[in-house]
């Protein structure tokens, strides 16, 4: 198995698809040991796709889409500029609010950074903000997509290891709300070297805060519906998300009125071939998975990291360590579903319970959305900002130094991650 | 690539397209018909469940040619587009090599399982479970074919824009 690991790792290296770099050298096992129905193989992969619960996937990138496309996405970046645009550097305060706000109806932090980025770009530019360092925020505050609920991450490893997915997602609450406030001083402390920002300061105005509120309210609502759905219980998290597509629909429609029906195939295909890319993913993994478990490898590699890592605080400290160099070259949920189910394993034999360590490996994932070589939202927003991809990471320090902060709150303090869960009944 | 092969390429696309449209939707109106069934009908829709994963079963793997062709597919780029000619041939033939192991693997699993799928039926829709395997043959041999076409660049090079405009 470790030469199927290695394999993998070269593979994706030399820019094989991270499903195909996976699958052949596992295919390729297979064939070679001859000790397993094919049949078996293909039955595992499509068990991989016939879950319900990861439904969700694709109906939080359609909701996302829908969400920028029906203007959505514009009324709660209108509003958190008419909130805290006031303060000084507050372009970057609006930012780094709406994007969290954003995270409280997205599932994709690409899809938030895109909107975010391509809403603010024109104003952060005309009032003299330095580019670089804007897009490098936005881009770190769209990884809050990730941590706050609802998730596609935390979806997957709820899935991974059979763990609830509504407490994962109420568990994020806080870490994300932590990492929002973190983001926000390091916007003020940026705007303080930067006295010539003070002079394009808008003035606060609280008629302009209820007239923006107002016209928000319409998309802010699908926060309360996925939200309140799940936390009431009325809906399951698959559920939600699928009512989020109605809803963001809806309101495109027929409130703000600037979805267009000829507009539906082209956003209904990008989510289409989106969440296949994604959700093949799962799939691989899940045979590979299979075959780690039955090979019995699993076991003895949980026992060898055992042996090394003995103490909840060297273990916890390894696993951010290593998680966050393997971010930098790895994608997110591959990260995830290679390694997630082993690392709450072994976490969960040193009495970490399992939603904590799932809300870091997933933290830390989204912290590799910034980190160079890789950083898929930094991408993003570089590009938004038609700003090289070098000179955004070089100002991406202090927003990664934030995110780093709250991780390791987490990482210390587990109530962070599992007060709300117990106090909303979903971990006893 | 032949003007033929690109013609009827060009219309398989289309029928892929539109099917995973069609699953994206038939998802949807399944799950919004279960939530509104159980509070405002008062009665559970349990095939709505299983409606709507076979629907994604559907989904992912005829988009999965889709996504090849549009770049979708999760790839880490060391090199990106720097690579000289010679070694951006190799790496397609690469791609194109582990693709072939991987879905012909998946390809000839499959079809054992259309055997079985024969004798099974769903749990709760009680139709033979055929027609969900038949996804797999599919949509491998269409995700096989694209990869193809983008690995070897066999077809004249279209812009994100060009590709994005036929989603129209």
């Amino acid at each position: 198995m470790i030469i199927v690991v290695l394999a993998f790792l070269v593979l994706m290296a030399l820019g094989v698809p991270i499903v195909l770099a996976l699958g052949s050298p596992v295919a390729l096992y297979i064939l070679i040991s001859g000790d397993v129905p094919i049949v078996v193989i293909a039955h595992r992969f499509y068990s991989g796709l016939n879950n319900f619960t990861l439904l969700a996937i694709p109906f939080f990138v359609l909701a996302g889409l829908l969400m920028e496309a029906g203007g959505l996405s514009r009324r709660i970046v209108d509003f958190a500029s008419s909130l805290v645009g006031w303060i000084q550097g507050g372009l970057l305060m609006v930012a780094v609010v709406a994007s969290t706000a954003l995270a409280a109806m997205s599932g994709s932090g690409s899809a938030d950074a895109a909107a975010v980025s391509a809403v603010l770009q024109p104003e952060l530019r005309r009032r003299h903000y330095e580019i670089d360092f804007a897009a490098a925020l936005i881009a770190a505050s769209a990884t809050l997509a990730q941590i706050i609920p609802p998730s596609l991450m935390l979806v997957i490893i709820a899935i991974q290891n059979n763990l609830s997915v509504g407490a994962l997602f109420l568990g994020g609450v806080l870490p994300g709300l932590i990492a929002c406030v973190l983001l926000m001083v390091v916007a003020f402390l940026h705007a303080r070297t930067r006295p010539e920002l003070a002079a394009s300061l808008e003035t606060f105005s609280l008629r302009r805060v209820a007239a923006s509120f107002v016209r928000a309210i319409p998309a802010m609502g699908l926060g309360v519906v996925i939200l309140g759905g799940i936390i009431g219980g009325f809906m399951t998290p698959t559920e939600a998300a699928g009512v989020a597509v109605v809803y963001a629909t809806a309101i495109g429609f027929l409130v703000y009125r600037e979805l267009r029906l000829a507009e539906l195939p082209r956003l209904l295909t990008r989510a289409a071939y989106f969440s296949a890319g994604l959700l093949l993913l799962v799939a691989a993994a899940n045979v590979l998975n299979w075959l780690v478990t039955t090979s019995g490898d699993l076991e003895r590699l949980a026992g060898a990291l055992g042996a090394v890592l003995q103490t909840k605080l060297t273990f916890l400290l390894g696993v951010n360590v290593v998680l966050m160099l393997l971010g930098m070259f790895i994608e997110g949920i591959a990260l995830i579903l290679l390694l997630g189910g082993l690392l709450i394993e072994l976490g969960t034999a040193l009495g970490i319970d399992p939603h904590q360590m799932a809300l870091i490996i997933v933290f830390n994932c989204a912290v590799g959305l910034i980190t160079p070589p890789f950083g898929a939202t930094l991408f993003v927003t570089s590009m938004v900002a038609e700003r090289p991809f070098v000179a955004v990471a070089r100002r991406a320090f202090m927003p990664w130094l934030a995110l780093t902060t709250a991780l390791a709150a987490v990482s210390i303090f587990p109530e962070l991650t599992l007060a709300l869960p117990r106090l909303s009944g979903f971990l006893g | 690539m032949p003007a033929r092969l690109l013609t009827a390429l060009a219309l398989v696309r289309r029928v892929f397209r539109l099917a995973t449209i069609l699953c994206l939707v038939v998802m949807t109106l399944s799950i919004t018909v279960q939530v509104v069934g159980r509070y405002l009908l008062s009665f559970p829709i349990a095939d709505a469940v299983e409606i709507s994963t076979f629907a994604q079963v559907w989904l992912v793997l005829l988009g999965a040619g889709i996504a090849c062709r549009h770049d979708a597919l999760f790839t880490v780029d060391l090199f990106g587009q720097r690579l000289p000619p010679v070694l951006h041939r190799l790496r397609g033939w690469l791609i194109l090599a582990c693709g072939s192991v991987f879905l012909g693997l998946l390809l000839w699993g499959s079809f054992s399982l259309l055997g079985l799928g024969l004798r099974q039926r769903a749990p709760t829709l009680q139709i033979p479970m055929i027609w969900i395997y038949a996804a797999l043959p599919i949509g491998f041999l269409y995700f096989w074919i694209e990869l193809a076409v983008r690995s070897l660049d066999l077809e004249p090079a279209l812009s994100a824009e060009a590709r994005n405009g036929e989603t129209r």
